[in-house]
């Protein structure tokens, strides 16, 4: 038999170890002790294994909300279909949520893909890039009369999603080791933000006036159409202090990286 | 590859940073002389591994330690993961940086192991070659470690010491001794640990691992989840006899215990390095 070239015998060696090839075991010497299945084993195994330990430890509360059969069903269908590119072992669940969303039989079940994508977007809040958080003081100190041209640059970390489901209040539930709510469809969603304040990711529910203005502010929008837009919301005599404080809580948390007025690009603070 | 100094003298007995770990380090100053990071885990963007580690680096040398180079891949270079590298090493400053002789996937699949290589002419070549390749874009010499493997392939022609030694001086690169790694892959494939560590060149080693491993299905397996084992402790110490003052730190990567276990076990390898070394333990860069 022709010896096979370096990059032939690592094609049949990985189709061996991800898809169960036996074709690799011509390649294998025979061992002093066990066999040459035995120790290709060793390898398949711990392929599997080792990105279900990803996933189990990126998705701890689809885990435990799906219980270890129904996870681990989950996580050998998404090694199986997408299997990892990246180098980094940090990014191989970067399309679960997208997965358990649209695979039956999990996709009879949204909350599952709902409860991952939050998950995923903690992850992905928890290390983003860092950038100074703007103050009160940076606010106050702008002239009054730029105040409607005010626009704001949020922080990395800050994510907006809106799953159709329960998932963040069956979330909260599990990180406070209590019985999770059964799931529930949510005609209009509930939007979560998503955000990271001294070093730990955090996440809240908001109330729809609140979530369709912080959408629009991380669009660019200024401060004056935001005050049109909840102006048209809800009571137009309050509508420039409603934005307003949902501004000061959005600084009061950390997510706005900087406040610019007029054309020019948000400065970052400090 | 650029013109850079002689083997770098011994950081002492380090251990691998485990974010289990961040606040025993940063509240006690634990008696370590480096720590040894994961380059992956520090790809991040920010956030809290970025400010632990730049904290740790202010108290610690630390070296680069990666698991996904791929550096006997016949798949092209990764030069979105070498420029990451780069970058980190510019953060940190790294006193070196390693990664394994092995391979992690091909045509864009990763498979997140480290694969042994055939000990063949042609793997030598090829892996030579990306090794001076990769030294000449960090601008640095590389050091490479001997992996743990349960196969050997059936078309190998040379023994694997006899490949690591003659990848280290064709190639110009440094090379990471595993100690464990040794023993398991000894003990899979019927031979004598020493008899690896005998043919590696001394110039060439700048590093040691120690580590534990487990029983798998009638061989061993490199799984860093248990203390290191008396036999490879005293591998180590045959390590010390031919090498002298290596920098040489334990690796636990599951099963992670309190950081006051892993320090006794640090100072069992300082104990022997003392019997072995007398005063040349204390060697350390400055």
């Amino acid at each position: 038999m022709t010896r096979p070239t370096l990059a032939e015998l690592q094609a049949r060696m990985q189709a061996a170890i991800k898809d169960g090839d036996d074709d690799a075991l011509a390649l294998i010497a025979a061992p002093p002790h066990n066999s040459r299945e035995d120790r290709l084993a060793t390898y398949r195994n711990a392929y599997r294994l080792r990105l279900a330990a990803i996933l189990r430890d990126d998705f701890d509360a689809v885990h435990a909300f799906l219980g270890d059969a129904q996870f681990e069903a989950l996580s050998a269908a998404y090694i199986e279909a997408c299997p990892s590119s990246t180098p980094n072992a940090r990014w191989f669940a970067d399309r679960f949520p997208a997965f358990a969303a649209a695979t039956a039989p999990w996709n009879a079940h949204p909350v599952i893909g709902d409860l991952a994508a939050l998950q995923w977007a903690l992850a992905g809040a928890f290390d983003a890039a860092d950038r100074e958080a703007a103050s009160l003081q940076d606010l106050a100190a702008l002239p009054p009369e730029r105040a409607m041209d005010m626009v704001l640059a949020f922080t990395p970390s800050v994510r907006l999603l809106t799953p159709g489901t329960n998932a963040a209040a069956i979330l909260s539930a599990l990180r406070q080791d209590e019985t999770p709510p059964d799931a529930a469809s949510l005609p209009n969603g509930c939007a979560t933000l998503v955000w990271r304040a001294d070093l730990q990711a955090r996440y809240r529910p908001l109330e729809p006036e609140e979530a369709m203005l912080l959408a629009e502010a991380m669009a660019g929008r200024s401060f004056g159409l935001l005050c049109e837009m909840a102006a048209m919301m809800a009571d137009p005599g309050t509508a420039a202090p409603r934005v307003a404080g949902y501004l000061r809580g959005w600084i009061e948390s950390g997510m706005v990286a900087g406040i610019a007025t007029g054309s020019e690009a948000p400065a970052p603070a400090g | 590859m650029p013109a850079q100094d002689g083997k770098p003298e011994s950081l002492g007995f380090g251990l691998g940073l485990r974010p289990q770990h961040y606040g025993e380090i940063l509240d006690g100053n634990p008696q370590v002389d480096w720590f040894e990071v994961i380059s992956e885990n520090y790809f991040a963007a920010g956030g809290q591994p970025m400010r632990m580690l730049d904290r740790i680096a202010e108290r610690y040398p630390l070296v680069m330690h990666g698991v996904s180079m791929s550096i006997a891949s016949t798949s092209p270079l990764d030069m979105t993961y070498l420029e990451r590298l780069r970058a980190l090493a510019d953060r940190v400053n790294p006193r070196w940086i390693s990664d394994h002789l092995c391979w992690t996937g091909v045509h864009g699949v990763n498979l997140h192991d480290l694969l042994p290589v055939p000990y063949t002419e042609e793997a030598l070549d090829h892996v030579c070659d990306r090794i001076a390749r990769v030294q000449d874009y960090l601008g640095r010499r590389i050091a490479i470690e001997n992996v743990s493997s349960y196969i050997e392939y059936a078309d190998s022609e040379m023994s694997e010491w006899d490949f690591v030694a003659e990848m280290a001086r064709r190639a110009d690169c440094w090379l990471l001794l595993d100690v464990n790694n040794v023993f398991v892959s000894g003990a899979n494939h019927a031979f004598d640990g020493a008899r690896f560590i005998e043919t590696i060149p001394v110039d060439r080693v700048v590093q040691f691992h120690l580590a534990g491993h487990s029983e798998g299905n009638g061989h061993l397996i490199d799984t860093h989840d248990q203390p290191v084992s008396d036999a490879v402790f005293h591998l180590y110490r045959q390590a010390l006899q031919r090498f002298g003052p290596v920098s040489t730190m334990i690796e636990r990567d599951d099963n992670i215990p309190p950081l006051a276990e892993l320090l006794a076990e640090l100072d069992r390898a300082r104990a022997i390095a003392r019997e072995v070394l007398g005063d040349a333990t204390e060697i350390r860069a400055a």
